[in-house]
């Protein structure tokens, strides 16, 4: 049975800069705008002489930025916020193997940094960039993927692992873990995209809702119960923001995955990530409300085969130890 | 002892070299020296391009040019000298170098850490690392010839940033193929010191002297660099 009219778009998008960040579904909503001709915003580029199968190694052209996977919302008003100079999280490093990693974006590098100076090179390289994305974008694309997240006691800091998974080392006296709700999440976005709009007045938001399960939670929870909370949770605040501002759109890639009519039919056989065809039907439905530019022609990308989604989904499943 | 020595464009220098001293009459301090030529293709896929997914391909065939010469893989008194890796020109020739910082100590520019680095390097001598792994595999006994250092003079011409940004770049990429030289127990003939300039590239004097040649070496560098290698090998024989 084909399911039509999935989606309508609220505005156009086809000829507008388009910036991406998210979890690790939104890999394939930016993977598909550039393929597509589409004006992808990438601020930061690989060197020039890093071969291209490297590039996804470390954290090149996955998104707008470096950022890596930001799963909450909190994460991603603070990533703002920090760019901007408007939050300092009193942890700026993670030891690892003898170097340091970034709690923020831990393992954007295969290996650990070599010291403090390295990591902080990198680190404020990388925020001038997420700066560019809110000057220069016109839509800015946001999978929300979790509600579940570990925060520092101290300052607020929300991680995208649990500290100790790829660097550091659990504390409970340091961290706690928190499954965000309804109302926080919606007051995070709400104050994310008033922040943006300081800077940038015609920026618009397209939210969409990961159709990827959770591996694993770190509530006392069955984790399919937990799956189903936090993206309702989620669809919900997604919905909500769509209704209330007009520059707000909401696109269904959650419901066109796990709908009952497909039966799981998109689904790898491991029940949780999404197939290709899966992703390709998704981003189809997508082109039909905003089809690529005409005179654009089809960029390469890497073949599907060797296109890793970098999901630290996995690393997840530490959570639930550590609950 | 025999060595059979191989690789890359820089091979040609030593070759010339090798024929000057045989028009001298020297007796190569009694060790025999073959060079193998590589056709083209063959050339281009296995120096030059790194990642080529036809490189089995073509180290099978090396392998087997290689057997052609009678090369007993097994046999104590065969070596294979490779030049090639350590050439680290694809990278410090990129016009666009004098935008990244390879040094903490480097503030201007983008920051390449030091993960970063070691993949560029290790990618761009992915080739060459994998064929000796493949000759050691087979039982041949390898040794590495070093490449030329750069030629600064040269790449001023070329508006390339030597001191800043070549000399730091070129010196961290040798550094790291030694590390896995090392690693694979394959000894390494360096580069004559007096060859090298106080800036860290080069001697001009030892430039092959055509105008639009940036890397290549004269015969008389070939000279220097055979009767180095002449020398570690009658030192290991007069050691075994």
């Amino acid at each position: 049975m084909e399911i039509t009219d999935w989606y309508i778009g609220k505005y156009k998008i086809t000829n507008k800069v388009i910036a991406t960040a998210g979890s690790c579904f939104a890999q394939h909503i930016g993977r598909h705008l550039y393929k597509n001709g589409f004006r992808y915003l990438d601020t930061e580029p690989p060197p020039s002489f890093m071969k291209r199968e490297r590039h996804n190694d470390f954290g090149y052209g996955i998104y707008s930025a470096r950022y890596g996977n930001i799963y909450t919302a909190k994460q991603l008003l603070q990533l703002f916020d920090r760019a901007h100079g408007e939050y300092v999280p009193e942890e700026l490093y993670w030891e690892k193997d003898g170097g340091y990693v970034d709690p923020f974006r831990p393992t954007i590098e295969p290996k650990p940094f070599v010291d403090k100076d390295e990591l902080d090179a990198q680190r404020n390289y990388h925020l001038s960039f997420v700066r560019e994305i809110f000057t220069k974008a016109h839509i800015f694309v946001f999978t929300l993927g979790l509600t579940e997240g570990w925060v520092n006691k101290n300052d607020g800091a929300v991680y995208p692992v649990a500290p100790g998974v790829s660097g550091g080392s659990y504390d409970p006296k340091k961290y706690f873990f928190k499954n965000f709700r309804f109302n926080e999440i919606q007051a995070d976005l709400i104050k994310f995209m008033e922040k943006v709009k300081t800077i940038n007045p015609a920026m618009r938001f397209l939210f969409t809702v990961s159709p990827v399960p959770l591996m694993a939670t770190a509530t006392n929870q069955n984790v399919i119960v937990a799956t189903s909370y936090s993206k309702s949770v989620l669809r919900a605040v997604a919905g909500t923001l769509a209704e209330r501002y007009k520059f707000v759109d909401y696109f269904p890639s959650y419901e066109i995955i796990t709908t009952h009519v497909n039966q799981g039919m998109f689904y790898n056989p491991d029940k949780r990530t999404i197939a290709d065809y899966g992703v390709e039907h998704v981003m189809s439905q997508f082109f039909k409300a905003h089809p690529p530019p005409r005179r654009a022609k089809k960029r390469p990308v890497e073949e599907d085969d060797a296109f890793d989604v970098q999901c630290d989904e996995e690393l997840l499943e530490a959570f639930g130890e550590k609950a | 002892m025999k060595l059979f020595i191989t690789g890359d464009s820089h091979i040609a220098a030593i070759k010339r070299g090798y024929h000057i001293l045989k028009g001298q009459n020297d007796s190569f301090g009694g060790l025999e020296i073959v060079f193998m030529r590589t056709d083209s293709e063959m050339r281009k896929s296995m120096y030059i391009d790194a990642l080529t997914p036809k490189l089995p391909k073509y180290i099978s065939l090396y392998l087997r040019e290689l057997r052609k010469l009678k090369l007993e893989f097994h046999n104590p008194d065969m070596w294979v000298g490779l030049s090639g890796p350590m050439m680290d020109s694809f990278v410090t020739r990129r016009p666009d170098l004098d935008k990244y910082a390879f040094s903490d100590a480097d503030t201007e520019g983008i920051p390449v850490s030091k993960a970063m680095r070691e993949a560029i390097v290790l990618d761009d001598q992915h080739h060459h690392l994998e064929l000796i792994r493949e000759l050691k595999k087979a039982g041949a006994k390898v040794f590495v010839i070093e490449a030329p250092l750069p030629f600064l003079e040269l790449y001023e011409k070329l508006n390339l940033p030597p001191e800043k940004k070549v000399v730091p770049f070129s010196q961290l990429y040798r550094q790291r193929v030694k590390q896995a030289l090392a690693e694979m127990d394959v000894p390494l003939i360096e580069i004559p010191e007096h060859c090298v300039n106080d800036r860290g590239g080069m001697k001009i004097e030892y430039h092959v002297g055509k105008e639009d040649d940036f890397h290549h070496c004269s015969p008389e560098y070939g000279v220097l660099m055979l009767k180095k290698i002449i020398d570690h090998f009658t030192k290991v024989t007069s050691t075994a």
